[in-house]
């Protein structure tokens, strides 16, 4: 009998362990839980939401936004912000199309010359907010405004068409025919973020300046270098992304990436990234990312008229926002 | 003492911050393994002056002599490099990360994965906890946690195993008493006795008299930038102390 009994309190705090280690699961993986309740909520309202051709479709749709997600992610970690993104990547992207359309020259090159204007605006970007004293904020509207301006200039009111294969290959082409290469890329842009936080000094480094700047300095660190190299990293994705997207549509238009560096920011917050800095969590960010682009989809599936995207992205950044804010006091 | 080697000669250092000048003639002579108090009321030009030995401040005039050397100490990485360390009362943690962090924070360990460098994240949580424990006798079982939940004493532990992990030959500790309780603060004694012994020079700053003459052995006492006393502790009392500080003469102190 009091064999019986113990074994039933041991199994007790078994059961016990196990639920306490859920909810640390759940916590590590952030919006996990949101995205659970949300298929749920899609599996009874639509099932064909969870056919596998729409699930490739929200990732597909979902592959910008995570690349630049994960370049956000150490900007805020670090306390920045940049809302330059969407100009970033139409910027790299008119320069590539521009080149494989008129230059004449070998295409495959118009893929480095995305990546490297990505990567040089950026840094634009990081030596306004270094060297000039500018805050994050404030440079990267200018350069917000600035960036597509330029986009304008060069590409006038006309959308561009059809591009060659080497350059659209990364976002239009899936691999055997079923799994689009911008997922692939998307999640190892997602695992190299996570390489970088987790085992580099540009990782530890980001969160240190972002947690506490003055102490980061008195350990000896520049932070002027790794906020530069920040801005150069998103600058880089941000290019990567215009690939992917140009790829993808198979056109440009001067307004393209307008509104992403918006999607871009809600994707990390909803991803649990501390928008004070300090605090960054890519996978988070990706599934974040992953989120939005299923309640967009949902909304479409459900047959809503389009507009209560909007409505249905902003409820998910509130309860989401909410949800940390709540476990935040708890602890 | 003189047959030692000078560790740090600081000589007519001067800082100005616009119009207004925080240190005036600075000058400090210490030795491997002295204990220096240094007090003076706020604004005495004291946190300047160390800002200045560890790189934060750039000095507007005067000299450093670094083991007899002299030195330019343009920013934070000179003084590390130097080993010059410091222990700021509350500056120096980043209190989202954990301890191993915050230990090897811009000295981190690192090892070698398919030729790329990487942190050695592990390691580093291992020497950190053990180091903590075998030098400050603290056992810090939650060392994955933010330092944000850790206690007063705890943080402190984190502060000062950042600045001794690399045998730094002078500490500077910047009121790291202040928060602390009774038993964390003779804690904190013990490991600058420890480090006295290792031939570490100390620095303290702190407004407390009855430990500045507790634990140190030499006094420098700051009034409005300038240097107003410099003594044996065994040569000097309270009340002196107190009179250099705030600026009376000896009658009026009376």
């Amino acid at each position: 009998m009091k064999e019986q009994v113990n074994i039933i309190k041991k199994n007790q705090r078994k059961i016990k362990i196990t639920v306490k280690q859920l909810i640390l699961y759940l916590k590590m993986t952030g919006p996990l839980l949101s995205i659970i309740l949300f298929a749920v909520f899609m599996a009874i309202a639509a099932p064909r939401f969870f056919l596998p051709q729409n699930l490739i479709n929200i990732l597909y749709s979902a592959a910008s936004i995570i690349i630049l997600a994960i370049g956000m992610t150490f900007v805020i970690t670090g306390a920045g912000i940049d809302l330059s993104v969407g100009s970033i990547l139409a910027l790299s992207g008119v320069l590539m199309v521009y080149y494989v359309k008129y230059t004449g020259l070998l295409p495959i090159f118009g893929i480095p010359i995305a990546l490297i204007v990505g990567t040089l605006l950026g840094t634009i970007n990081g030596l306004l907010i270094v060297k000039l004293r500018i805050p994050d904020f404030i440079a990267t509207i200018a350069t917000m405004i600035g960036y597509r301006g330029i986009v304008l200039i060069l590409a006038g009111g006309y959308s561009l068409y059809h591009f060659p294969a080497e350059v659209i290959f990364l976002g239009k082409y899936r691999l055997f025919g079923v799994v689009p290469i911008a997922i692939i890329i998307a999640i190892l842009a997602t695992a190299m973020g996570f390489f970088l936080y987790r085992y580099t000094t540009f990782g530890r480094y980001t969160v240190a300046m972002g947690g506490n700047r003055e102490a980061a300095i008195l350990a000896g660190i520049n932070v002027d270098k790794y906020k530069i190299l920040n801005f150069a990293f998103i600058g880089f994705l941000a290019g990567l992304a215009a690939i992917i997207t140009i790829g993808r549509m198979d056109s440009f238009h001067a307004n393209f990436g307008t509104h992403m560096e918006i999607d871009t920011i809600a994707a990390v917050i909803i991803g649990g990234t501390a928008l004070y800095g300090g605090i960054g969590k890519i996978w988070g960010s990706l599934g974040g990312a992953i989120l939005m682009a299923m309640v967009s989809n949902g909304v479409v599936i459900l047959r809503l008229p389009y507009f209560y995207q909007y409505l249905a992205v902003a409820l998910v950044i509130i309860i989401a926002v909410t949800m940390y804010k709540l476990r935040a006091k708890r602890e | 003492m003189n047959d030692k080697k000078l560790l740090l000669e600081m000589k007519g250092i001067v800082k100005d911050f616009g119009g207004l000048r925080a240190v005036d003639n600075g000058n400090l002579v210490l030795y491997p393994g002295e204990i220096l108090g240094l007090v003076g009321e706020n604004a005495a030009g004291k946190t300047t002056l160390i800002k200045i030995l560890t790189g934060i401040y750039t000095k507007t005039a005067g000299e450093i002599y670094w083991e007899g050397q002299k030195v330019e100490i343009k920013n934070r990485a000179d003084s590390l490099k130097l080993g010059i360390d410091a222990i700021y009362q509350d500056l120096g943690i980043v209190e989202m990360m954990n301890v191993p962090e915050n230990v090897f924070l811009g000295k981190e360990l690192k090892k070698k994965l398919l030729g790329i460098t990487i942190l050695d994240n592990r390691k580093m949580e291992r020497e950190s906890w053990r180091f903590i424990k075998e030098t400050i006798g603290l056992d810090i079982t939650n060392y994955r946690d933010p330092i944000i939940n850790l206690s007063g004493g705890q943080r402190q532990a984190v502060g000062i195993a950042r600045a001794i992990y690399w045998n730094a030959k002078l500490v500077v500790m910047d009121e790291p008493t202040a928060s602390l309780g009774v038993e964390e603060v003779f804690k904190t004694f013990e490991i600058m006795r420890n480090l006295k012994k290792n031939n570490t020079t100390v620095i303290f700053v702190c407004h407390n008299l009855e430990q500045i003459f507790e634990i140190t052995e030499k006094i420098m006492v700051m009034r409005q930038g300038k240097m107003v006393g410099f003594m044996d502790i065994k040569d000097s009392d309270k009340q002196e102390i107190v009179r250099l500080m705030v600026g009376l003469d000896k009658k009026e102190a009376s």
